[in-house]
C-alpha cells in the first residue's frame, strides 16, 4: 500500500508537470500573436519562462529521487 | 506610411493600418500598475500557501521533506500564473487611428478578442477623460470614454486605465476635432449664394 509521501511526491510531480506544460503551450499561443499582432513576447517573460524550466526540471528531478526512495520504503 | 508618435508604443503596426490615408494616433495598453492588484493578490495566496504547508508538515507533521516538495510545487505553480498574467497585459492594445478606434485582447489558449469602430460611420464623437482617486491622479493613469452619435445610439468605447490618459484624451479630442479634413463630411446647414438672405439645411438619407 502507497504511504502518504508517495501519494504527496506524486502529486507535486504532477503539478510541476501540468505547470511547465501549460507554461509552453502559453508561450507558443504567444509566439503565434507576433504573426497575428506583430508583437514581440519580452525578453524579460522569456527569462522568466528558462527560469521556470530550469527550477521546475530540477524540482522534479529531486522530488522523483524522493518518489523513488519512498516507493522502496527507505 | 507609420506616423510614429509619442502615444505609439513600439512595435510593427501597420497590418492595422487597412483604409486609404489612415494613421496610427494612439497605440497604447493598460498601465503597468494595473498589474500590481493580481500580482500582490497571487503573491499573498502563495505566501499563506508555504506558510500553512509548512506548518502542517513541519510543526504537526516533522516532515521537512514533504513540506519542501509542497513549497517548491507552489513556487513553480506561482511563476507559470506571474507569466500568464504578463502575458495578458501585454497582449492587450488600444489602437486609435484617424479612420477607427479597435481594442485587442489576446489570451494564449483562451481567447483573441478584437473590438473595432470604424469612425466613417459615425456622426458624432464625445471623448470624456475620467480618473479618480489619489493614486490615478498621482500617476496620470485613467479612462478614456469615446461615445459614439450619443444623442442617438449611445454606444461608448473605453479605453481603461490608461497611461498618460489625460494627454492621450486631449490628443484624441484634438484629432477627431479635425476628422472632416481626412473624408468630407455634409454641412448641416450652409449659405446658399445663388438666393439672399437663405441658408439651406443639408442632410444625409441613408435608404
Amino acid at each position: 500500500m502507497m504511504n502518504i509521501y508517495t501519494i504527496f511526491y506524486a502529486l507535486s510531480i504532477f503539478t510541476i508537470l501540468s505547470s511547465v506544460i501549460f507554461n509552453l503551450l502559453y508561450l507558443h499561443g504567444a509566439k503565434n500573436a507576433e504573426h497575428s499582432i506583430h508583437l514581440k513576447t519580452p525578453i524579460s517573460i522569456q527569462r522568466l519562462s528558462k527560469l521556470q524550466l530550469i527550477v521546475s526540471l530540477s524540482s522534479m528531478l529531486f522530488i522523483s529521487l524522493l518518489l523513488l526512495a519512498s516507493i522502496n520504503g527507505k | 506610411m507609420q506616423d510614429v508618435n509619442k502615444y505609439v508604443i513600439s512595435g510593427d503596426w501597420r497590418k492595422f493600418l487597412t483604409m486609404p490615408n489612415e494613421r496610427l494616433l494612439v497605440v497604447t495598453r493598460k498601465h503597468p500598475l494595473i498589474l500590481l492588484g493580481p500580482l500582490l493578490s497571487l503573491a499573498f495566496i502563495s505566501l499563506l500557501g508555504i506558510v500553512a504547508s509548512v506548518y502542517l508538515f513541519i510543526i504537526s507533521f516533522s516532515s521537512e521533506l514533504i513540506a519542501f516538495t509542497v513549497v517548491i510545487t507552489i513556487v513553480n505553480v506561482f511563476i507559470s500564473l506571474l507569466i500568464k498574467i504578463f502575458i495578458d497585459w501585454y497582449f492587450n492594445l488600444y489602437i486609435a487611428t484617424t479612420r477607427k478606434i479597435l481594442e485587442v485582447r489576446y489570451s494564449p489558449l483562451a481567447s483573441f478578442n478584437q473590438d473595432q469602430v470604424l469612425l466613417d460611420q459615425v456622426k458624432c464623437t464625445e471623448i470624456d477623460t475620467l480618473k479618480s482617486g489619489l493614486i490615478s491622479d498621482f500617476i496620470d493613469m485613467g479612462n478614456i470614454a469615446i461615445t459614439f452619435d450619443r444623442p442617438t445610439h449611445h454606444d461608448i468605447f473605453y479605453l481603461e486605465n490608461i497611461r498618460n490618459s489625460r494627454v492621450i484624451g486631449i490628443h484624441l479630442s484634438n484629432e477627431y476635432a479635425q476628422r472632416g479634413h481626412y473624408y468630407p463630411q455634409g454641412e448641416m446647414w450652409y449659405r446658399d449664394t445663388s438666393r439672399r438672405n437663405n441658408f439651406a439645411y443639408f442632410d444625409e438619407t441613408f435608404t
